[in-house]
């Protein structure tokens, strides 16, 4: 077995582990969206692997598949994170209207600028250019806004501790694939390790990151209104956040 | 390459590696970052902890009063949390009179409350254990 099929299919099980622990009981009703990152995820994986094993390496098909899969993910992974934001301040005094309008307006922009530039720079739309130009760019703006949003979240005491670490996966997923995407731009040699082996690790642990915090128990917590209740207090007299 | 540009390429190679960084340590604190206040004060009211709120003290009546019932309800202390502590209160004393002292003694509150909330867990088993309901 070689060492990519081995990575391919622990990435596989990853996946697949974690799109089962989003059926498990008592999860936040948003974190329920991972369901369908996940799900895509292994989809992808799969159109992938097979058209690698049916086209070869060198194929189109297999470039279409490749850099088409990791986008689609990358991209709704982007759209999961708004929902995350959206969700994490619902309860809080934090309003923010026009996140929806905003989230589709920051992706339609970065994905017309990427396209632009690509053009630009060489000519044409081939394929790689275009998908590594794509994801180093959703890549980024994901790893900035998921470490914005636990910034937020942390600032606006948002409890707990499963979300954070699902942001925080999400950050680590996006940060580790900016790192690969620019390496392979700072030192194009490296391109096709990079694309072997470095892209499937990040995803291997970014998702596996994703897994663990929906696996394991979130730690009980008293509800504010029993806790309140113990101090003599009406809930309302609870601390603010 | 972002933008064509070499430069920017390394700027975001640069950023990726420092929000890696912080999202891995974070991935290991949020559970202090998340720890319920409430627990002390609750501590306080049962009196186990002195009424008199203090860091450095409530921190380790909490662990030596949690050392004595861990091993009976198969709890183990997190030992990073003994390194953590010693080096807040290092920093505390490096940054005395500061506003960085400020946030390092929340920090020490937050690793008391989250020691509290073990201590709960702790009590609540050997309650169990006591009382079994079958």
């Amino acid at each position: 077995m070689s060492v990519s099929l081995a990575i391919w299919i622990t990435v596989c099980l990853a996946n697949g582990v974690a799109f089962l622990a989003t059926f498990r009981r008592g999860l936040d009703r948003g974190l329920i969206w991972l369901r369908w990152y996940f799900a895509l995820a292994i989809f992808g994986n799969l159109c992938t692997h097979f058209s690698l094993l049916h086209y070869g390496y060198r194929s189109a098909q297999y470039k279409y598949a490749y850099y088409g899969a990791d986008l689609a993910i990358v991209v709704l992974g982007y759209f999961v994170l708004a929902r995350l934001v959206e969700l994490a301040f619902e309860k809080s005094s934090l309003k923010l209207p026009g996140l929806r309008t905003g989230a589709i307006l920051l992706f339609t922009g970065l994905a017309a600028c990427s396209v632009a530039l690509v053009y630009m720079l060489r000519g044409g739309f081939a394929t790689s250019y275009l998908g590594l130009e794509m994801e180093q760019n959703f890549s980024f703006l994901g790893m900035l806004l998921a470490i914005l949003l636990f910034v937020g979240m942390n600032l606006m005491q948002v409890p707990g501790v499963r979300f954070r670490r699902v942001v925080l996966s999400f950050s680590l997923l996006y940060s580790s694939g900016a790192i690969a995407y620019s390496l392979a731009a700072i030192l194009p040699v490296l391109g096709v390790a990079i694309r072997y082996y470095a892209v499937p690790l990040t995803s291997l642990a970014g998702m596996g990151l994703i897994a663990y915090s929906l696996w394991v128990p979130e730690p009980e917590r008293q509800p504010r209104v029993a806790r309140a209740a113990e101090r003599g207090l009406q809930p309302a007299q609870e601390a603010t956040w | 390459m972002v933008g064509g540009s070499l430069f920017l390429s390394i700027l975001v190679l640069l950023i990726s590696f420092s929000v890696l960084a912080y999202a891995i340590l974070a991935f290991a604190h949020v559970r202090i970052t998340d720890a319920d206040m409430s627990e002390l004060e609750r501590l306080r009211q049962e009196g186990v902890l002195p009424t008199e709120a203090r860091l450095v003290e409530d921190f380790r009546l909490v662990h030596e009063k949690l050392s004595e019932i861990a091993p009976a309800v198969y709890l183990r202390q997190e030992f990073w949390l003994q390194i953590y502590f010693h080096l807040l209160r290092l920093a505390r004393w490096a940054r005395r009179g500061t506003a960085v002292a400020e946030m390092l003694d929340r920090e020490l509150l937050r690793l008391s409350a989250y020691q509290a909330q073990h201590y709960r867990v702790a009590l609540t088993r050997l309650e169990a254990l006591r009382n079994p309901s079958f």
